[in-house]
């Protein structure tokens, strides 16, 4: 999932069914014709799985705010068989509610045995989310944190590796 | 982009332009609204309709073709060329496929060198525009050539329905097959998806570079189908044959509702845009406007249309 949603992410003026279709066209057009019946009921259930607000498949996605249009991408991606996902600032601009419920799903991806690579800028929610922490700097990793649900770090603990080391 | 979304608030000042065209034409010229005037009008909005529909896909996925009316002259001169040269071959209805491969191979040389060359379809398309231009102009040696084979009667201008030239037929049928692809076909789904965000499409995996190359070739295809019925219509293959297809199948895209940024619009809006154009063209010959003044009130329908359209979609990037 891209960081810059509205220009990696979504097309805004498309429909909520198109942009949710994005990726999956092996599914909706098996042999070249397109199923726009399958696309409209897969939007129908993202909306309702989601709980996309004041969502139709037909919606312009641009008209959805922020949180909702985020959960239009991470279903896109959810529609798919995933071993592996990357999130790069998946709630990036979105309101804290939409946050809890894109936090359940991401949970909820683990639980099914998807792996999860979160890259995010917000430390709460590196913190709260994740098993292993990677600190990264010039393209290296230079920290491994274990942060298992009973034995969390708090953000105190990772400011100093994320500040540049000498040499 | 569902079937109801086909027809929607975009489609209507078109149709409204269209309708007071005709009615502000039948009254300034009395041979306007005639039955002899419609088969006439309709036999060229055929010809112009065809080659606009592959070049629709193209600007849908936010590129552009300028090569449409060279590829329409290659490939009816080839064409005839090869019919005077061997005049024994019972080709008939061969040609069509012909015309339409001949005129995919071309649209494919555009494509390639534009997606694997990253050279934008403008600079390509300029560039090829010359190439088959100075190649046919070449062959036909500065004559035009004409030729005369009974099947072509048939195919464009014989009136299978009264009034209406079998070559209008040719045009609605593949309109029809057009807006089938646009809609319901992962083609048409890719061309507007890349059209209207390009990085987006390519992030989710999309083939992007090769289905541009599709495009492309498409466009040339109907170019080249275009070529032959124009051809078959004409009886005869001249230097000027498709000169005026930059300017109209352009103008009949855009002013049909399709933005030129692409992913916005499509082929069903062209209909309309070729209606448009042609009925402007016509109705000005009616009424004794000069060929030169019909260019310049036609470039004003289209910059109108451009900014009528801007309104409505922001971002007007041309590729």
């Amino acid at each position: 999932m891209p960081a810059e949603r509205l220009v990696e992410g979504i097309v805004p003026a498309f429909s909520l069914a198109v942009n949710l279709s994005l990726p999956s066209s092996d599914r909706y057009s098996p042999n070249g014709i397109w199923r726009l019946g399958k696309e409209k009921a897969a939007a129908l259930d993202a909306i309702r799985q989601f709980g996309i607000r004041s969502g139709t498949p037909a919606i312009p996605l641009r008209d959805l705010s922020g949180g909702n249009q985020q959960k239009v991408v991470l279903a896109r991606w959810l529609q798919r068989d995933l071993s592996l996902l990357i999130l790069d600032n998946p709630t990036r601009g979105v309101d804290s509610g939409a946050k809890e419920e894109i936090y359940r799903h991401i949970r909820g991806l683990t639980t099914m045995g998807v792996g999860i690579v979160l890259i995010t800028d917000e430390l709460t929610e590196l913190i709260g989310l994740s098993n292993r922490i990677l600190i990264m700097q010039r393209g290296l990793i230079v920290t491994e944190i274990p942060a298992p649900p009973h034995a969390k770090p708090t953000e105190h603990d990772l400011i100093p590796h994320m500040l540049p080391s000498a040499a | 982009m569902r079937a109801a979304a086909l027809f929607d608030r975009g489609t209507w000042l078109p149709v409204g332009v269209f309708l007071s065209l005709i009615v502000i034409f039948s009254i300034a010229s009395p041979a306007f609204f005639t039955w002899r005037n419609f088969a006439a009008t309709t036999g060229e909005a055929a010809t112009l309709l065809i080659a606009s529909l592959g070049a629709t896909f193209v600007i849908l996925m936010g590129s552009i073709d300028l090569s449409v009316g060279a590829i329409v002259l290659l490939v009816g001169t080839t064409t005839v060329a090869g019919l005077k040269m061997f005049p024994s071959a019972h080709l008939g209805l061969l040609v069509l496929p012909f015309g339409a491969l001949l005129g995919a191979l071309l649209g494919a040389f555009n494509g390639a060198i534009s997606v694997l060359g990253r050279v934008p379809s403008f600079v390509v398309t300029l560039g090829s525009l010359s190439v088959f231009t100075g190649t046919a102009l070449s062959i036909l040696a500065g004559a035009t050539i004409m030729f005369d084979l009974p099947i072509f009667d048939t195919l464009s201008l014989r009136q299978t329905v009264p009034h209406l030239p079998n070559i209008a037929l040719w045009a609605v049928l593949l309109w029809l097959i057009a807006i089938f692809v646009g809609a319901r076909t992962r083609f048409g789904r890719f061309v507007m998806l890349i059209g209207g965000g390009e990085q987006v499409a390519r992030t989710a995996g999309i083939p992007v570079d090769r289905y541009k190359i599709y495009a492309f070739t498409v466009s040339g295809m109907t170019a080249g189908l275009a070529g032959i019925f124009a051809m078959s219509r004409l009886g005869a293959v001249g230097p000027s044959l498709g000169s005026d297809l930059l300017l109209n199948t352009l103008g009949a895209i855009v002013v049909g509702g399709t933005s030129l940024a692409g992913g916005g619009g499509g082929v069903q809006r062209t209909f309309i845009g070729v209606a448009i154009i042609t009925v402007l063209s016509n109705g000005l010959n009616l009424v004794g406007v000069g060929p030169y003044w019909q260019l310049v009130i036609k470039g004003f329908v289209v910059i109108g249309a451009v900014l009528v359209s801007q309104d409505r979609m922001r971002g007007l990037i041309i590729k």
